[in-house]
């Protein structure tokens, strides 16, 4: 190798390392600039609020969730408790002048019995009919609701569900796209006042 | 004096040029500052981003909000219905339940009218004993134009 040579890969090098120089300036220049700062804070904005309204969106779909099981839950534990016990309920012996005597004594009325047995499985049925319902009755983010405990002591029935929403959005940044809620409903029979002749008020 | 005239003439036209000279290096200078620019950048980024989302959330809350309402109204109005004596009274009193709910969880007055109730039952007369009804609702949303709709189902009891 002779000095010519050496002369000109050395020229060569500067050469590039100037270039490199001018260009990592020229990317510092940019870094540092404030050009275009506001799209990088408004884009971050942007992503925050989306996030945001995704959340949000998945909270108010919680709370128009939980209404509708609790409906069904009620309508569940209304339709369970119209299940008379009949042999409960017609026990004992009446006279013509249990009614008066029992008016003018302002005594209260009996509790109505509830048949348990048949309690439980009105309540599945209803239950299940609110679940397969594809219309306007439960909403469509809430899955099958479950029955998951039923107390009854032949006069009140209490009932507790348990079903599963689907998130309309996945929470950013996490795994979870659905929730589970619960809902409890305790319900009784009450005799309703008034003078009936076969059936009809008449008072 | 023709001389003059065109002497006179010639200093106008290289006023004039001048002047538009001026005007077209001043808006080039405008153009190529950096004042203002983050008023540009603001509506070119933020309105386009923004408004859709705002006008999305505007249209959920109503629409989350009246479809709580409306199965509110099914409910209760069907409860109305269930716990009435007869079928005439049972329509009635839930229509009157129904309005007064509405009025009172904020419904405005063209949501009211809007309003629209619709009984299904299975046996007839609709109010029999061991009957199922289903109540739906519908009323029109005020600031989407959207059909809310919500149902509600009870059991008559039987020994009514």
């Amino acid at each position: 190798m002779d000095v010519a040579t050496t002369t000109s890969i050395d020229v060569a090098t500067t050469t590039s390392i100037n270039v490199a120089i001018t260009k990592l300036d020229y990317f510092k220049r940019k870094l540092t600039s404030d050009s275009g700062s506001l799209s990088v804070v408004i884009i971050g904005l942007f992503l925050i609020t989306v996030a945001s309204l995704m959340v949000m969106s998945d909270i108010a779909s919680i709370f128009v969730a939980k209404r509708s099981l609790i409906q069904a839950t009620e309508a569940a534990a209304q339709r369970g408790v119209h299940t008379l016990d009949e042999s409960a309920y017609y026990v004992g012996k009446g006279t013509m002048f249990t009614a008066p005597l029992a008016v003018i004594n302002n005594s209260p009325h009996r509790t109505v019995p509830i048949d348990c047995n048949r309690a439980v499985l009105n309540v599945m049925l209803e239950l299940h009919n609110w679940s397969n319902d594809d219309d306007s009755m439960k909403r469509n983010e809430l899955k099958g609701i479950v029955l998951t405990d039923l107390q009854c002591d032949g006069t009140s029935l209490e009932i507790s569900t348990f079903a599963e929403v689907v998130f309309p959005f996945r929470v950013p940044f996490t795994r979870m796209d659905s929730a589970f809620l619960t809902a409890n409903a305790g319900t009784t029979n009450e005799v309703q006042e008034g003078f009936y002749l076969f059936g009809i008020r008449l008072h | 004096m023709k001389g003059g005239t065109t002497k006179i003439k010639r200093d106008k036209g290289i006023k004039r040029d001048k002047r538009e000279r001026f005007m077209v290096s001043t808006f080039w200078n405008r153009l190529s500052e950096e004042r203002g620019s983050a008023i540009v950048e603001f509506i070119a980024l933020a309105i386009p981003l923004f408004i859709p989302i705002f006008m999305y959330l505007n249209h959920f809350a109503s629409i989350s909000g009246n479809e709580e309402i409306a199965r509110v109204l099914a409910r209760e109005g069907l409860r109305a219905y269930v716990a009435s004596d007869s079928d005439h009274a049972g329509r009635v009193v839930s229509a009157q339940a129904i309005s007064v709910i509405a009025t009172h969880l904020g419904l405005t007055d063209e949501e009211i009218k809007s309003l629209a109730t619709r009984y299904e039952c299975t046996n007839q007369p609709c109010f029999s004993a061991d009957g199922r009804i289903r109540l739906t609702i519908t009323f029109t949303d005020h600031a989407s134009h959207r059909i809310v709709e919500a149902s509600a189902q009870e059991h008559v009891s039987p020994w009514m």
